[in-house]
């Protein structure tokens, strides 16, 4: 189960996707982005193609500080993702952004103290380099 | 709604069936017409199940002359329940007449859930583009977030999260057909079992099955001439909770289909909650049964672990919950098997399993990213 595949090749986004390809090119520069509604101002995550709250089809990207707490988390301890079966144990968390705790992101979380993740812990975004094009966002705990 | 369950039937469940999905359907559809007393030519539609046999294989495995109506419905595993309603709607608008639902998948020999979710799970960009570089991937992984904020927020607790394991063991010792029958579970093998995505254990997770079954269903005033007691559909409804295509932004975070579903449900049959006798509730993992207790009203929110803890979820309780022993333990045959227990226990045919006297049997589904579906079953004569 935990056999080592080195050679496994790291699943990755599609970064022209149309719909997310603003959220990449973002990322890349270490910027955090979210869509929010021309219209009526809200923000949404993740990219939709209108708004719930109006209806409005007009959306633009704008940057948000890339802080937020710990809303949940899982410890993955199986996969069907070659490449993370020599990582396992990692965690995933949901983050509630401290901006707009309505927004909520997934990512790999980093928790460098020794209780592990806890709800609401402050974490920072950790915009990580996987190849020249792709940043990830993960999470980072920041106490 | 106008339309009965007149008839059942299923193969043996297994972990290598040696035959093919079509197979598997068309020996679960032969089963339910004669346990309806039926002939082949009698069934005029046909509803598949996501990523199941097409209509097409049923209607030559099975030689039918003149299906007039197929739908597949598209809710993971919310799709059995929801596979009622579809047949419902066709009989009332007189498309069709007798109709079948069926699901039959070799999920243990061919069909794994990792291989599945890519093809049926909605919102595809989200996961391939959002969650897959992360690691996420799987059902068990998705829904042990909301497991764990659950656990938080309402104090749910790891041993309540056993009993639902042990209950759906326990039960299945009372069922010679079940996957898990003659091998019986304690509390702490529960607690001792690997980790697959903490909080959920190996068994928090239900089982992988090779097997099919077969559902009819017909109108009811025709279902009244037929070899078997008739089970009345007295309403079935599906539902979908916003962000159905995303968990991790879906607010309120506990919103599930089933919410909505079973609001409607019991407010247009006049059944509420405490008339229920016996629930089947779509135990993929163990969380999900004390998250569909409290949406489906049968229990207050949080009180879902409680509940079951409580012993009140068992054979002797308030609220027997899957005598079959559920996905978890007699097998995972995408909730087709707990509408066969729904009937089975309404005709009163569950021996030592039998909750006495159910006339209303109350089945969910809960299915992708929280999809959800219930049927309230009832006895002719109730």
């Amino acid at each position: 189960m935990t056999t080592e595949h080195p050679s496994a090749e790291r699943p990755l986004p599609d970064i022209s996707d149309s719909e997310l390809a603003p959220y990449w090119l973002g990322a890349a520069e270490r910027r955090l982005l979210v869509q929010r509604c021309e219209i009526c101002g809200t923000k949404r995550w993740p990219p939709r193609p209108a708004c719930a709250d109006c209806g409005g089809l007009h959306a633009e990207w704008v940057e948000v500080p890339g802080t937020g707490r710990v809303y949940s988390w899982t410890e993955v301890h199986r996969t069907r993702l070659d490449y993370f079966r020599s990582k396992m144990p990692y965690t995933v968390a949901v983050v509630e952004l401290a901006d707009d705790p309505r927004l909520r992101m997934i990512g790999l979380l980093t928790v460098q103290t020794g209780d592990g993740p806890d709800f609401g812990m402050d974490v920072r975004a950790d915009f990580q380099a996987i190849n020249d094009n792709v940043y990830l966002v993960c999470w980072r705990a920041t106490s | 709604m106008i339309g009965a369950i007149v008839g059942v039937g299923s193969t043996e469940y297994s972990r290598h069936s040696g035959r093919s999905e079509s197979r598997l359907a068309v020996e679960a559809v032969t089963a339910a017409l004669a346990d309806a007393g039926l002939t082949a030519t009698a069934i005029d539609g046909i509803v598949c199940y996501p990523d199941g046999p097409p209509a097409e294989d049923l209607i030559s495995g099975l030689g039918l002359p003149d299906v007039r109506f197929t739908a597949t419905p598209h809710l993971g595993g919310a799709s059995s329940v929801a596979s009622l309603q579809l047949a419902g709607a066709a009989i009332s608008a007189g498309v069709a007449t007798t109709v079948v639902c069926v699901f039959a998948r070799n999920g243990s020999s061919r069909s794994r859930i990792e291989d599945r979710v890519d093809r049926i799970v909605p919102g595809q960009r989200f996961r391939q583009n959002l969650e897959r570089p992360h690691g996420l991937s799987i059902p068990a992984q998705w829904y042990s977030l909301i497991c764990r904020r659950h656990m938080y927020e309402f104090g749910t607790t790891r041993e309540q999260l056993g009993s639902v394991s042990l209950l759906m063991r326990s039960n299945a010792q009372l069922n010679p057909g079940a996957q898990m029958y003659g091998r019986e579970l304690r509390m702490e093998d529960y607690l001792k079992s690997p980790p697959i995505a903490l909080p959920y254990l190996l068994h928090d997770c239900c089982l992988e099955t090779d097997g099919g079954c077969a559902v009819i269903v017909t109108r009811l005033d025709a279902a009244r001439d037929t070899r078997v007691q008739p089970v009345r559909i007295a309403g079935v409804a599906e539902g979908h909770p916003n962000s159905p295509d995303d968990i991790a932004s879906r607010t309120p975070f506990f919103e599930t289909g089933l919410r909505h579903a079973a609001r409607r449900l019991f407010a247009s049959t006049g059944i509420e909650p405490c008339d229920v006798d016996v629930a089947m509730i779509y135990d993929c993992f163990t969380f999900e049964v004390i998250h569909q207790l409290e949406e489906a009203g049968f229990c207050d929110p949080g009180q879902g672990g409680p509940f079951v803890e409580s012993g009140a979820a068992s054979l002797t309780g308030s609220l027997p919950v899957n005598p079959h022993g559920g996905l978890m333990s007699e097998g995972h045959l995408g909730g087709m098997n707990h509408v066969i227990e729904g009937v089975r226990q309404i005709r009163g045919e569950c021996a030592d399993r039998q909750v006495a006297g159910a006339g209303i049997a109350a089945v969910t589904g809960w299915g992708d990213l929280g999809d959800g579906s219930m049927a309230l079953l009832v006895r002719d004569d109730y």
